[in-house]
């Protein structure tokens, strides 16, 4: 019972920390986010925000830049590839232009292959973890595994014991 | 920065500290692997839309990860939650002390929410740098491979001094 109280404690302190992160975190910014910008284009227009997305087309001093709720052209000397992600800080001009201050760009096999690699790290922890450990079903818990003591019981219920 | 340095990363700090003290071998090496991912859960916004991220960002957040580290020790059993919490958090810190290299082009780790928000980032490795992943994850094989023939040499060497003593009874 007290750790269905601690469980449930944990998760209502989460649960506040993520509603005041929420209601907070515009006016807390570095710099706005796209989110931000597109709520009030006007009020922005001058200031830096940041704005990530994926290049659609690149010229010599610009590119086009798809982010989640908008395409922004960005006025920028950085040599960048259609398909590359890219995060931009820059100052916001009218007609969602964007001139930039700096940018970190990646391309899509690089950052495809981040995932990638998490994937089978997840999977190598997964199963790292289910063979020093079992999920006690009864109790609703993870018990250590121990070889022996657990081919012992198999038998021990085998024998009908 | 990927799952696999980070992985890499905890399982070469606890098998060297395990040297010293045990705690951080066997099996409990694996918890602080588990520890060393969990702030990352915040990247379940990759299959929620938009607007739940936001309420995602705090498991990346070191007191929220501290939360999630107790969620997790109390589905262990009673009498062992304080190690594998203490555990989960070695991991968590592990996470946090690498992504704080990490380029950002804004913003970076609020250390100490909800009390600043104020962020930090050290601004040395790329995100995507595989090179870093590849030294990391060598460095780990290498560190195993070591223990290993060390462990084996040790066991060998008793296995003889037990023939020996029981060959002179």
């Amino acid at each position: 019972m007290r750790r269905e109280i601690v469980a449930v404690v944990l998760i209502c302190a989460f649960f506040a920390l993520a509603a005041y992160y929420q209601a907070n975190i515009t006016q807390n910014l570095d710099h706005p986010r796209e989110r931000e910008v597109n709520v009030n284009y006007a009020q922005y227009v001058g200031q830096n925000v940041t704005i990530s997305g994926i290049v659609v087309s690149a010229g010599a001093q610009s590119f086009l830049l798809k982010a989640v709720q908008g395409t922004y052209e960005i006025v920028s000397s950085e040599a960048v590839q259609p398909g590359d992600r890219v995060t931009v800080l820059g100052t916001l001009q009218a007609g969602h232009q964007l001139r930039e201050v700096t940018m970190l760009a990646s391309s899509p096999l690089l950052s495809s292959l981040v995932y990638v690699r998490s994937f089978f790290a997840l999977i190598f922890l997964v199963v790292l973890f289910f063979v020093s450990w079992r999920f006690d079903w009864r109790a609703c818990v993870f018990r250590p595994r121990e070889p022996g003591r657990e081919c012992e019981q198999r038998r021990q219920k085998k024998g009908g014991v | 920065m990927d799952w696999m340095a980070h992985l890499a990363f905890v399982f070469i700090l606890c098998t060297l500290l395990a040297l010293k003290w045990p705690v951080f071998g066997g099996r409990n090496t694996v918890l602080a692997m588990v520890g060393a991912v969990l702030p990352d859960l915040f990247k379940l916004y990759l299959a929620l839309p938009l607007i739940f991220t936001d309420y995602l960002a705090p498991f990346h957040i070191p007191i929220g990860t501290l939360l999630m580290c107790g969620l997790g020790a109390l589905l262990f059993e009673e009498g062992t939650r304080t190690r594998v919490f203490l555990l989960f958090t070695f991991g968590m810190a592990t996470h946090y002390a690498l992504d704080a290299l990490l380029k950002h082009v804004t913003g970076g780790i609020m250390f100490l929410y909800p009390l600043s928000w104020e962020t930090w980032q050290l601004q040395l490795v790329r995100p995507d740098n595989w090179l870093r992943t590849s030294i990391m994850v060598a460095a780990a094989v290498l560190v195993y491979g070591l223990l290993k023939v060390r462990s084996d040499r040790r066991v060998g060497r008793a296995e003889r001094a037990t023939e020996e003593t029981s060959g002179n009874v």
